[in-house]
């Protein structure tokens, strides 16, 4: 209150008055910190329950405590013991695949959409974003009639293309607008000097572009890996369950403890964590360098 | 250099330089088309040849049967007024309108006050607002699950009302309060992309703006609404529509929340169409359902478009 004050005296307390000032400014800061920390403790609290309940297998879902106080693994044994580990391995494989699948075809995509000149690429960005619209359980229903003739029910192929779906239009949409800032030179160069189309491609643009490309791989694989509809609807064999089917399960079942749920859910979390830990920087880099287009 | 080389080669070569030049281009251009062709197939295979057999399905009385005979009798619009006539029909559309439009309207406002208190500066403000991201990361049925355990009769949620003398209830098993229930889970997840998206609009607000605004006496509020929202405007508009056709389509989050239960109080388009094509395989009716959905949000696809086509003009 009284550091308002001393602005009269001005030749005097010159020195002085910036460190008030800064004091001031510093603890008025310290309460912004302060509100911030109560925010995300409110907001961050399911994800700190799903630990916590995690490690209590000995609790029923009445007495789970909020603090773990004897915390144990058995959650974890429990989930990862029958279906658990397989179930891993399915969405490993399917999003892994899913992100190969998208890269190749929407690199080649993204970079002809950035060099040609021609009203087909505004129908081209129209058509991709129109994609992006069709409702997963439209697309799922027709999958299953299709797949179910072309014998690609419960098969990683199928499921793999299928979540391909969510990845390519935006992987288009993003490394496109990445590549338009290439400079047209250095890949003309790469042209006359006798690199063919593809070599271009492939030696020139995509080096270029790794953010680009990271980024759109690191987006594919989350869409592929948080799938549900079509891990439920393209599968009906108990050892082709995603994870996320199995999660499903779980927390229908009459388990009398939410230790094995919670323990799935922290399980099928910590790859999209590590993923996008990982890919950080790239991501970063090539998703602003894709925005406001 | 580029052109040194086009020169030597046209004067060594071909009797016209221009003709050399533009079969060049051609050449390149083919090349390209040939770049888009696997994008092509995959849009015809894995769009398009779906959303035509989905029309297809929905004017057919599709069932399991068809998978063994390969028969699906056209019905033409049968499917169309047999679940109009349904009144679970009218509940599940009135509830994917509510779901969408009060969930948006929340994440407005909730993720314009985040992106506010984020966008100042104080200690952590460089680390702290990251770790808003962590939900963003969870899968949609992870998401579910663990609200279900949090609204659960016995949940934490309702330790904590209990204690503050408020009435408990098992949130999700009744009738009354699962929609509202299923909205704040929807918000809850949402939240992270729309503090992030704003977050970075903010950064666009000219800062010797606000402070001239500061200078001449103009409160918190109207260099909100003088300043800050017309600058972010046209982010905040594209956002909305996003979040609208993103937030119509979800079927997951319901799925594992309530399964459109209890009473059918949560059922909404997106989640009948599972149910008729999946569990009670009537896959016309299903996709009848889907079309249903698909015809609302094209609509604001369409709005979608026109702002985007009109914001990249501007640009």
């Amino acid at each position: 209150m009284t550091a308002t004050l001393p602005a009269a005296p001005a030749i005097d307390a010159a020195p002085l008055a910036p460190s008030a000032v800064s004091r001031r400014r510093r603890r008025r800061g310290w309460t912004w910190t302060m509100v911030t920390v109560a925010v995300l403790a409110v907001y961050l609290f399911p994800v700190y329950w799903m630990i916590s309940a995690s490690l209590q297998p000995q609790a029923n879902s009445a007495d789970t405590a909020w603090f773990p106080a004897a915390p144990g693994l058995g959650g974890y044994q429990m989930a990862l013991d029958d279906a658990g580990i397989g179930g891993l391995r399915v969405s490993i494989l399917v999003s892994l695949g899913s992100v190969l699948v998208t890269l190749l075809v929407a690199i080649p995509a993204a970079y002809a959409l950035s060099r040609l000149r021609s009203r087909a690429v505004s129908i081209a960005l129209i058509l991709l974003l129109l994609a992006q619209m069709i409702p997963s359980v439209v697309l799922a229903t027709s999958f299953y009639a299709m797949f179910n003739s072309w014998g690609l029910l419960n098969t990683f192929i199928g499921l793999i293309l299928a979540n391909s779906t969510a990845g390519v239009p935006f992987a288009v949409i993003v490394m496109r607008a990445f590549m338009l800032r290439l400079d047209t030179e250095v890949i003309e160069a790469a042209t006359v000097d006798g690199l063919g189309p593809l070599g271009t491609l492939w030696r020139i643009v995509v080096p270029l572009s790794r953010n680009a490309i990271v980024t759109a791989g690191v987006f594919a694989f989350l869409f592929s890996w948080g799938d549900l509809l079509f891990g439920l609807t393209l599968v009906n064999r108990n050892e082709m369950y995603p994870i996320s089917v199995l999660i499903l399960a779980l927390s229908n079942s009459n388990l009398n403890t939410w230790a094995a749920t919670m323990a799935a859910s922290l399980i099928a979390s910590v790859p999209a964590l590590v993923v996008i830990l990982a890919a950080q920087r790239h991501v970063k880099a090539g998703l602003t360098a894709g925005s406001g287009r | 250099m580029t052109a040194d080389t086009l020169k030597a080669t046209g004067r060594s070569g071909a009797h016209a330089p221009g003709r050399f030049r533009r079969s060049l281009a051609a050449r390149q251009r083919g090349e390209l088309w040939g770049f888009l062709a696997p994008a092509i197939v995959f849009f015809v295979v894995f769009f398009l040849f779906p959303l035509g057999y989905g029309v297809y399905m929905s004017t057919t009385n599709y069932t399991t049967g068809t998978f063994i005979t390969g028969r699906a009798p056209f019905v033409g619009t049968a499917n169309f007024e047999a679940i109009l006539a349904e009144p679970i029909t009218f509940r599940a559309l009135t509830n994917t309108v509510t779901i969408t439009v009060v969930s948006v309207a929340v994440e407005l406002v909730l993720g314009l006050l985040l992106a506010l208190l984020f966008a100042r500066t104080f200690p952590g403000s460089r680390w702290l607002p990251t770790l808003i991201l962590l939900p963003w990361l969870l899968p949609a049925v992870v998401v579910a699950t663990v609200w279900k355990s949090l609204l659960a009769g016995d949940g934490p949620i309702n330790d904590i009302l209990g204690a503050l003398g408020i009435p408990v209830q098992a949130w999700l098993a009744n009738p009354a309060t699962a929609l509202p229930a299923v909205i704040v889970v929807a918000v809850w997840a949402s939240l992270p992309y729309w503090a992030t998206i704003l977050g970075a609009a903010l950064k666009q607000v000219p800062a010797e703006q606000l402070e001239a605004a500061q200078l001449d006496g103009a409160g918190a509020w109207r260099r909100l609404t003088a300043i800050v929202l017309p600058t972010i405007w046209p982010v905040v508009s594209v956002l909305v529509v996003m979040s609208v056709v993103y937030t119509l389509l979800i079927v997951d989050l319901v799925l594992v929340l309530t399964a459109g239960g209890p009473a059918n109080s949560t059922v909404t388009l997106g989640l009948l169409s599972y149910r008729q094509a999946f569990q009670q395989f009537q896959f016309g009716q299903g996709g009848a359902y889907g079309m249903l959905l698909l015809g609302i949000s094209i609509l604001f696809a369409i709005a979608y478009t026109v702002m985007s086509i009109r914001r990249e003009r501007e640009e």
